[in-house]
């Protein structure tokens, strides 16, 4: 993401690993097959883990994600108009997450690891420390239960290089309103631990 | 995202310093540090999850299918080939049969059409919905509004108005057009010439009440069901609608008080405490309870541009009605002062 070592203005199409986005927009909306893919290898990583973070499921993740980038190459001759694409396609990701159906199948999948996340087997200490997919499926569970622009913004300020008033833009919100919404999903969650999971608070 | 706003520094694993307001939240600082790092902890199996080169080569295999035109014709060439082929009467049949599906696909779409749309939102959450003319409609929390999809009964044939029903709180900015708009609740109807404007309808059981508000326009306001009407026509007049009495008057109001929730404040105007505790739930999502009769509580006005903390609110009402409140679980309650000062926060 135009990260702040290469915040140079754009570079005639460089031949660097990193082109400067509004570059990489310009040549995207001219159809250019190899800027676009340069943008998705860039992007997608991060929107695949903002849709990942409303969705409790990988599959539904990755199809937004898909979708989301296929419709960004639907309209790339429109492109030049959109002042900051980053927000931009983030916000077009976001309205395929709050169109979608919570995918019911792929949740249940979660639920073995999730019991086994809660109630350790005998066979490792409770203490024993659980590793990612395990926390995540933990996190899954109880990130569901938030409001969902709580659980939207939460994930956002995940996000490298996010502050707030970015999150604010992309969720169409005020900035102070952001920082609310972050802190009852973070006070939300150390409850849930606190009853749950209290050593993995310390 | 902006790229000339300065990141936030959250390298690696500790607690972003641009979250404020932790001190007051449940819990140590210390154990906040600890929730980030698992979060952060948890993202790894996301990112674990998703690898771009597939994504790009299954990605790449959608926006660019073989030629298209090519294949297309020669599908055709084979599909005619195979219709000479067939014997007369059998092509009658085909066409007997998908004229069959065209009709059954008619159908389906007529009665999928036919469906109204229904938006909700979930209590504390707040929403912005487009209706099909482009009109907008602001949601407030726990709010059902519900219209005909497209503003039609059947595919291309249009309502005389553009109807909507509420349940909740909702502000209004309607499109201009020759159709009437029209907004109903349980005990009232709003008539409405291209305006904008706030309804609130709180149903407490016993006493039902619409708020219409007007922000700007005009607006008609009539009981449900039938009633004399009350006509609206200048920016922050207020008619009311209780249970199924006509509707009361205009009156003038603040309406930026009244639609304070849209830019997360909060207004209530002489308004029942189990009311307003209704409302602070629909809007923040936060259970309260009132521990004290409502009868021996009074009706209370409150205008907060802001609400920054819920508490805040909470510690205004308990001082105005001479009660205190404290944290439960999942939400609060008021309760006496004097009944158990011992477990005062």
């Amino acid at each position: 993401m135009a990260a702040s070592p290469s915040e140079a203005p754009a570079k005639p199409s460089g031949n660097n690993d990193v082109p400067d986005i509004d570059t990489l927009k310009h040549r995207v909306s001219t159809s250019d097959r190899a800027a676009f893919e340069k943008l998705f290898r860039q992007l997608s990583p991060r929107i695949f883990r903002f849709v990942r973070g409303m969705l409790p499921s990988d599959a539904a993740a990755y199809d937004i994600t898909q979708d989301t980038f296929a419709k960004l190459w639907d309209i790339r001759t429109t492109l030049d108009e959109v002042d900051a694409v980053i927000p931009y396609v983030f916000q077009m990701a976001r309205h395929r997450v709050y169109n979608r159906k919570r995918d019911e199948r792929t949740r249940r999948d979660n639920e073995a690891l999730l019991a086994d996340a809660i109630h350790p087997k005998s066979s490792t200490s409770p203490e024993s420390e659980l590793d990612a997919k395990q926390l995540r499926a933990l996190f899954d569970e109880w990130i569901d239960e938030l409001p969902s622009r709580q659980r939207e913004a939460l994930t956002l300020q995940r996000m490298q290089n996010m502050s707030h008033a970015a999150i604010a833009e992309v969720m169409d919100i005020a900035p102070s309103t952001v920082n609310n919404h972050i802190v009852r999903a973070l006070e939300h969650l150390r409850n849930r631990l606190r009853e749950q999971r209290p050593d993995l608070l310390s | 995202m902006d790229t000339d706003a300065p990141p936030p520094r959250n390298d690696d694993n500790g607690l972003p310093e641009d979250i404020t307001g932790l001190e007051h939240a449940d819990g140590t600082r210390e154990e906040y540090a600890a929730l980030w790092q698992r979060l952060r902890q948890s993202d790894n199996a996301t990112d674990a999850a998703f690898s771009p080169d597939d994504a790009w080569s299954d990605l790449s295999e959608r926006i660019d299918p073989a030629p298209a035109s090519d294949r297309r014709a020669s599908d055709r060439s084979a599909r005619q080939r195979a219709a000479d082929a067939a014997p007369r009467r059998m092509r009658r049949w085909r066409a007997v049969a998908s004229v069959a599906v065209l009709i059954a696909f008619a159908v389906g779409i007529g009665l999928w059409a036919a469906r109204p749309v229904a938006v909700e939102t979930a209590r504390g959450e707040q929403r912005t919905v487009t209706l099909p003319d482009g009109s907008v409609a602001e949601l407030n929390g726990a709010t059902t509004i519900t219209y005909p999809r497209g503003f039609t009964s059947l595919p291309w044939i249009g309502h005389e108005a553009r109807q909507v029903t509420l349940q909740g709180e909702a502000f209004f900015a309607v499109e201009p057009a020759a159709r009437s708009f029209q907004v109903d609740t349980d005990n009232a109807r709003i008539g409405v010439y291209g305006t904008a404007f706030n309804v609130r309808m709180r149903d407490p059981g016993e006493r039902l009440v619409t708020e219409v508000t007007l922000a700007s326009g005009q607006v008609q306001v009539h009981g449900l069901p039938e009633s004399s009407s009350v006509h609206l026509d200048e920016a922050g007049l207020q008619s009311r609608v209780i249970g199924r009495r006509p509707p009361t008057p205009p009156e003038p109001v603040e309406v930026d008080q009244v639609a304070a929730w849209r830019q997360g404040g909060f207004s209530v105007r002489n308004a029942p405490l189990p009311d307003v505790l209704r409302d602070l739930e629909a809007q923040f999502g936060v259970p309260i309870r009132l521990g004290v009769p409502a009868a021996r509580t009074d009706s209370m006005t409150l205008h907060y541009r802001r609400v920054e903390r819920l508490e805040a609110v909470l510690r205004d009402i308990a001082l105005v009605q001479d009660m205190q409140y404290r944290k439960l679980g999942d939400g609060y309650e008021l309760i006496p002062l004097d009944d158990s000062a011992s477990e005062s926060p």
